[in-house]
C-alpha cells in the first residue's frame, strides 16, 4: 500500500517535472492550428482568394509567386485556393466521421455494458465483426458500395471508427454500473434509459471526448488516404487527398504539388494528436506520461 | 496448450462466416451491374442474359451466397469476372508479396520501434528522448502515402540510391517497408518507453538494483523482459494497421501485391475478387492475432491457457 502511494506520488512527481519542462507550448500551438483549420474552412470562400477550380493551363506548374503564394498545379489552378478549399472537406470527414461513430458506438456501447446479457453478446460481436475487417479495408468497401461523394465517404469512415467508440463506452459502463451513485439511482427506481443519460454518460464523457480527438486524426487520415487512392471523390474536387492524386503524374516537375498538401494534412494530423495526448493527460493524471 | 489453439482456431469459424456473409450482402449493394461492365454498353439483352446466367446472378443472394460457402469449403473462391481467372489464382499469385512486405514492415517496426522505445526511457529527459518522441509525433501525424511519394522523390529521384519500384532483391523491400511501418514504429516506440519506465519502477527492479547489479543488467536482463510485453500485446492490431498500409503503398511502389488487385477490383466491381480478398485479408488479421495471443501466453507464464 505504502509502496503503491509513493509510486504513485513519484508518477505525479514525474508527471510535473515534465509539464515544467515543456510549459504546454505545443497544445498552445496545435490550438492556434486547429483555429486556423476551422476557420479556413467556415470562412475560406470569403477570402480574397482565386477560385480553386479557375484552371489557366498557361500558367500550369508554377512555382510560388505573388501572384500564387503556393503556386499552380497541373491546371494552373492556385494551390492556396484549393488547399484553403480543402480544409472544409477534411473538417466535414473528421467532423461527421466521428459523429456517425460516436452516435452509433457510444449508445450501443453504453446499453451493451449497462444491460449485459444478450444485447452484450450481440454488441460485442458486431464489434468483433467490424474490428475483423484491417485497416482501411471496410472503409474502401462501403465507399465502393454507396458511390464517390461525401455522404459516403464521411459514412465510410465513420462506420470504421464506430467499434472504438463502442468499446470505450461499453467499458465505461460496466465500471459505472457498480459505482455507488448509480446502484443509488437504481435503487430510487430510475429508468435505465435516465441512468445512462444522467448519471452514467456525463461520467464517461470525457474519456469519449479523448477517444473522439484522435479518432478525428485517424477519421481525415483515412478519408485522405481513400481520395488519393482515386475511390471516394472525382479527381477536380480541392480535397488534399484527391489533390495529391491528380498530381502524381507531375510530381517530379512539381514536387510542391504532393509536398504542399501534405504538409497541410501532417499539420492538421499533428495539432489533432497532440490535443488528444493533452486531453488523455487531463482526464488521467496517473496515466503514463509519454 | 493444444486444445487452446483449436479453441481459438473453433472461434475464427463463426466470425469468418459472418465476415464472408456481410461482405458477400455489402460486395452485391455495390451500384452499377457487373454483366454491363463485361458485354459492354450496348450489348444485346440476350446475351447479357447468358452471362448473368453463366454467372449465376439470377438465382435468389441466400441461394448464391450458399453456393459461394460451399465453394469456400472446397477451395473455391469463384472466377474473377474481370479476368475469367480462379479468384483463388489471382489471389493467390499476389499474395506472397504482400504478406512479405508487411512481414517486412512488421519486423521493421518492432525492432526499430522497441529500440527507439528503450533509448528513449533510458535516456529519459534528454536529447535522446526529445528526439524519440519527435519521430514518433511525425510518424503518427504524416500520412503513410505521402511520406511514400516523399520517399520516393528523395531516394529515387534526387538521390538515386534505393529502387523505387517493383519487387526482387532486398534492397527493393526497404523503402516500402520503411514507410509502411512509419506509424507503428512511432506509436510502439512510446508504448515501450511508458511500459518499460513503469517497470522501471517496481520493486522488483529497486531490489536487482539494490544488490547492486549494473544499471546495463538491470534494464536489459530485468526490466525489458516485462516491458516488452505491452508492444507484443498490440502487435497483433498493430498488423491491421500495416496491412491496410501496404494496400496503399503497393501501388505507389508498383509492388507486384493484392493492393493494386483489391483497387482495380473495386473500379470494375468485380465481385468475387473484393469477396476474395477481404476474406483472405480478414483471415490473415485473425490468424495473426491469434498467433501473437499465443506468444503472449508463452512469454508470460502467469497467464493460463484455455
Amino acid at each position: 500500500m505504502a509502496d503503491s502511494v509513493e509510486a504513485s506520488a513519484d508518477n505525479l512527481r514525474s508527471l510535473t517535472l515534465t509539464h515544467r519542462r515543456s510549459p504546454q507550448f505545443s497544445v498552445v500551438v496545435s490550438f492556434t492550428i486547429l483555429a486556423a483549420f476551422v476557420a479556413c474552412a467556415i470562412f475560406g470562400p470569403l477570402l480574397p482568394l482565386p477560385d480553386p477550380y479557375a484552371q489557366r493551363l498557361i500558367d500550369s506548374l508554377q512555382g510560388p509567386s505573388t501572384e500564387h503564394w503556393l503556386g499552380t498545379d497541373q491546371l494552373g489552378r492556385d494551390i492556396l485556393a484549393r488547399i484553403v478549399a480543402g480544409s472544409r472537406y477534411s473538417l466535414i470527414i473528421g467532423l461527421g466521421a466521428i459523429g456517425v461513430g460516436a452516435a452509433l458506438g457510444v449508445p450501443s456501447g453504453m446499453l451493451a455494458g449497462f444491460r449485459g446479457g444478450w444485447l452484450d453478446a450481440l454488441v460485442t460481436r458486431v464489434v468483433d465483426v467490424f474490428l475483423a475487417f484491417p485497416g482501411i479495408i471496410l472503409a474502401l468497401v462501403i465507399v465502393a458500395i454507396l458511390g464517390p461523394g461525401l455522404f459516403g465517404l464521411v459514412l465510410a469512415v465513420g462506420l470504421r471508427s464506430f467499434p472504438v467508440f463502442a468499446r470505450v463506452a461499453r467499458a465505461e459502463t460496466l465500471s459505472l454500473r457498480e459505482r455507488e451513485f448509480v446502484q443509488g439511482a437504481t435503487a430510487l427506481g430510475s429508468s435505465a434509459e435516465r441512468i445512462l443519460a444522467r448519471h452514467v454518460f456525463p461520467n464517461l464523457a470525457s474519456a469519449v471526448t479523448v477517444i473522439a480527438s484522435l479518432q478525428m486524426a485517424t477519421a481525415i487520415l483515412i478519408g485522405a488516404t481513400l481520395t488519393f487512392l482515386g475511390v471516394g471523390l472525382s479527381p477536380e474536387v480541392p480535397e488534399w487527398g484527391a489533390m495529391m492524386n491528380a498530381a502524381r503524374p507531375y510530381m517530379l516537375r512539381a514536387p510542391h504539388l504532393i509536398v504542399i498538401p501534405g504538409l497541410a494534412l501532417m499539420v492538421v494530423m499533428l495539432a489533432l494528436n497532440l490535443v488528444g495526448d493533452w486531453l488523455r493527460d487531463r482526464s488521467d493524471p496517473f496515466s503514463a506520461p509519454t | 496448450m493444444l486444445i487452446y489453439l483449436l479453441q481459438r482456431l473453433a472461434n475464427l469459424i463463426p466470425t469468418l462466416l459472418i465476415v464472408s456473409f456481410v461482405v458477400f450482402m455489402m460486395v452485391r449493394l455495390i451500384p452499377g451491374d457487373p454483366v454491363l461492365a463485361i458485354a459492354g454498353q450496348d450489348a444485346e439483352p440476350e446475351i447479357m442474359e447468358r452471362i448473368r446466367e453463366s454467372l449465376g446472378l439470377n438465382e435468389p443472394v441466400i441461394t448464391q451466397y450458399g453456393r459461394y460457402l460451399l465453394g469456400i469449403f472446397r477451395g473455391d473462391l469463384g472466377t474473377s469476372i474481370r479476368t475469367r481467372q480462379p479468384v483463388w489464382h489471382e489471389i493467390g499469385q499476389r499474395l506472397p508479396a504482400t504478406l512479405e512486405l508487411a512481414g517486412a514492415a512488421m519486423l521493421v517496426s518492432l525492432v526499430i520501434g522497441v529500440g527507439l522505445g528503450v533509448a528513449a526511457a533510458v535516456n529519459r529527459g534528454t536529447v535522446v528522448d526529445a528526439m524519440a518522441r519527435f519521430i514518433s509525433l511525425f510518424g503518427v501525424a504524416s500520412p503513410t502515402f505521402w511520406t511514400g511519394l516523399l520517399f520516393v522523390l528523395a531516394f529515387g529521384y534526387y538521390w538515386r540510391v534505393l529502387p523505387i519500384a517493383g519487387r526482387g532483391t532486398l534492397l527493393h523491400l526497404v523503402l516500402p517497408a520503411l514507410t509502411v511501418a512509419l506509424t507503428s514504429v512511432a506509436f510502439i516506440s512510446r508504448l515501450t518507453r511508458a511500459s518499460l519506465l513503469e517497470v522501471l519502477s517496481q520493486d522488483y527492479v529497486r531490489t536487482a538494483k539494490a544488490k547492486g547489479a549494473r544499471p546495463r543488467t538491470v534494464v536489459y536482463k530485468h526490466a525489458l523482459r516485462n516491458a516488452l510485453m505491452s508492444p507484443i500485446t498490440v502487435a497483433g492490431l498493430e498488423f491491421g494497421r500495416l496491412l491496410s498500409g501496404v494496400i496503399v503503398i503497393e501501388i505507389i511502389f508498383s509492388w507486384p501485391g493484392t493492393g493494386r488487385l483489391l483497387i482495380n477490383a473495386i473500379q470494375f466491381r468485380d465481385f468475387p475478387i473484393i469477396q476474395g480478398l477481404v476474406l483472405t485479408y480478414a483471415l490473415i488479421f485473425a490468424l495473426v492475432n491469434m498467433a501473437v495471443d499465443v506468444l503472449y501466453a508463452v512469454l508470460d507464464p502467469r497467464i493460463a491457457y484455455g
